[in-house]
């Protein structure tokens, strides 16, 4: 063999961790997960222009396609501002929950192995998948919403997006934590697409995003509630109207009070990290 | 004096009812390369993913490092570097990344890392490829940089599972002079699985394991002297009647190979001559065609102890199990 180093360091700075404690070296484990994620997703800008182009042709075409014919049916109010917060749900669902896909992806690659294999709890390697996938997401959310005035013709204050962030990271921690759950147990990228399709489009269609969930029938009505979405869109619209509602009474809109909303995000919230983390110790 | 630094005791694994690891027992000292040697499914990559604590064992002990891989899984990793036997990188990150994610991962800190990094890479012949992607890697780049990774914090045991598979032979060579020459220079133990004979010859000890047993455990030139015999190979116009007259006159076996007839005697140099003259004398003796003699090889032994030839199963088939295996997950 040709050239090499002479003398090596000798094993005597063996890097021993011992200074750190258990929460030092977690969070540090937390911080490199979540950032070679984000890398990968800066890498690969055509996805992140791409998983853009949905929402916003669903805000420009549905919005404007149905707008004559449902007219100001809803609440009074034109029918592009009645989905836009719809929509912005959508784009946090559907980013989040496609996020999942990354866990097939490493598994396909043989990248997770290096990452179970690593003296890294893994509770923390979910919760580092599960907090890019939510990071991810939101960015998503914030970037659509920011076409919002120009598409569905409405005024938004800064202090409205601001205060619309907390609910975005909320809904796209439970979102993302069903995705990458989801992730970890299918073993096909395949299967993962079809499971998407059945998996998504129901939750998206029961959530509210596009009609009122007024006068249904009982069975649409159960299922509206047991839909985590229900609770993400109902604040996002009762938050994202409030300039247009000057003239109306916000409870036209409400399906729950905000609060309950959030108390319902942060159930499933529990519930779905809670099942992630128990798939990724059996992995 | 010397201390063990791998202490497996009567170590199962089942999958269902289907015992992968039938209880092995093996130690392994400190300083040594210690080859695992055996077939497709012998259960080769089932150890070493117990001894690195992927998986779990079905009943018996293993110790690494002093820790108990049951109930110590975070030490054991911690101490250990792993070079599994599918690659493991991740190709949209260049090396330097990959890199740097796994020492942070493993706790190394950030000042030891800027130090580190360009090391091993430099140890691996990779520094002009520190900031390229991974992607764009040849296989063998990448199992060098798995190698470099292997080490970046400083373990104390480097796992290999089989390190060498599908790369070319000149390849080969490379990964193994980089394996001893790191193994010097870090001082550190070398524990990997192979089912190239020709690599299990530069281990200090090598296990044959067999249908998730432990067969035979030496270091090579004792296993090859196990059989101290000689090996003649024998080409003659009518083999069947040659053997017979063998068995017959020297009371040894003979098998029956496509490259004529194989047996073993003692002292092969002294053997041919006698035994040419013994057979020239014959009255209807068969022509001999060619007559050569070996040394014992570590295929001599593994056949021995399996009672299959390991070279039967060429790398094609293996590709092939390999590729069905990944296609049915
Ligand atoms: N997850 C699993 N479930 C059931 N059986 C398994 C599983 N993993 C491995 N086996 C079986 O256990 C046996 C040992 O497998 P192992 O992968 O340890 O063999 P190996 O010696 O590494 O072989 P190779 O040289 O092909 O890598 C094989 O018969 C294999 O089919
Ligand atoms: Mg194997």
């Amino acid at each position: 063999m040709g050239s090499h180093p002479a003398s090596l360091p000798s094993t005597t700075d063996i890097h021993v961790p011992a200074t750190e404690s258990r929460i030092e070296r977690d969070l540090q484990g937390l911080a490199t997960i979540w950032r070679r994620e984000l890398l990968h997703v800066w890498r690969d800008k055509p996805r992140l222009v791409g998983s853009l182009i949905q929402p916003l042709l669903f805000l420009l075409i549905i919005g404007n396609g149905l707008a004559p014919a449902v007219g100001n049916a809803i609440g009074g109010i034109d029918f592009k501002k009645f989905i836009f917060p719809g929509i912005i749900a959508m784009s946090v669902l559907f980013s989040s929950v496609f996020y999942g896909i990354t866990v097939v992806w490493d598994r396909e690659f043989g990248f997770l192995k290096e990452i179970l294999a690593a003296p890294v709890r893994r509770y923390v390697v979910a919760l580092g998948k599960i907090l890019a996938g939510s990071t991810i997401a939101t960015t998503q959310g914030l970037i659509v919403l920011m076409f919002v005035p120009w598409l569905a013709e409405t005024s938004l204050s800064a202090s409205v997006v601001v205060k619309l962030i907390p609910f975005l990271f909320l809904l796209s921690l439970v979102t993302s934590s069903l995705g990458v759950t989801l992730g970890a147990i299918i073993k096909s990228i395949q299967a993962f697409q079809v499971m998407m399709m059945v998996l998504v489009m129901p939750l998206y269609f029961l959530s509210g995003a596009f009609f009122p969930l007024k006068d249904l029938p009982t069975w649409m009505d159960i299922l509206s509630k047991i839909d985590p979405l229900t609770y993400g869109v109902d604040p996002i619209r009762q938050i994202g109207l409030t300039a247009v509602l000057r003239s109306h009474s916000i409870q036209v809109f409400a399906v729950h009070t905000i609060g309950f909303d959030v108390l319902m995000l942060c159930v499933f919230a529990a519930i779905l990290i809670t099942w992630s983390i128990t798939v990724f110790n059996r992995l | 004096m010397s201390t063990n630094i791998i202490e497996v005791r009567n170590l199962v694994k089942k999958y269902g009812d289907f015992a992968a690891v039938k209880g092995i027992s093996f130690n392994v000292e400190a300083g040594e390369v210690f080859g695992f040697l055996g077939p497709n499914g012998a259960g080769k990559t089932t150890t070493i993913s117990i001894l690195c604590t992927l998986l779990r064992l079905t009943s018996g002990t293993a110790l690494v490092n002093g820790f108990d891989v049951s109930t110590a899984s975070m030490k054991v990793r911690g101490s250990i570097g792993l070079i599994f036997q599918e690659t493991s990188l991740d190709n949209q990150l260049t090396a330097r990344e990959n890199l740097q994610i796994h020492g942070e991962l493993y706790g190394v800190a950030n000042v030891v890392l800027r130090r580190r990094i360009p090391e091993v890479l430099g140890m691996v012949d990779l520094s002009e490829w520190s900031d390229r992607l991974v992607g764009a890697f040849s296989g063998g780049m990448k199992r060098r940089l798995e190698i470099a990774r292997g080490l970046l914090h400083h373990p104390r045991i480097l796992f290999l599972d089989e390190p060498t598979l599908g790369l070319d032979p000149q390849t080969r060579s490379h990964i193994w002079e980089y394996i001893l020459r790191l193994r010097h220079d870090e001082g550190i133990t070398v524990f990997l699985t192979t089912h190239y004979m020709d690599e299990a010859e530069n281990c200090s000890r090598i296990a044959i394991i067999d249908h998730g047993e432990i067969v035979a455990l030496d270091s090579p030139a004792a296993l090859k002297a196990m059989s101290a015999q000689d090996i003649i190979n024998l080409d003659t116009d009518d083999n069947q009647l040659a053997a017979e007259l063998i068995e017959k006159r020297f009371g040894v076996a003979v098998r029956m190979g496509g490259d004529g007839l194989h047996f073993e005697v003692a002292d092969g140099a002294r053997f041919i001559p006698e035994f040419i003259a013994s057979f020239s004398n014959g009255e209807r003796s068969p022509r001999i065609l060619r007559i050569s003699l070996r040394r014992p090889t570590l295929d001599d032994v593994f056949l021995k102890v399996t009672g299959r030839d390991i070279r039967r199963q060429g790398a094609d088939e293996t590709e092939g199990q390999r590729m069905a295996a990944k296609l049915s997950r």
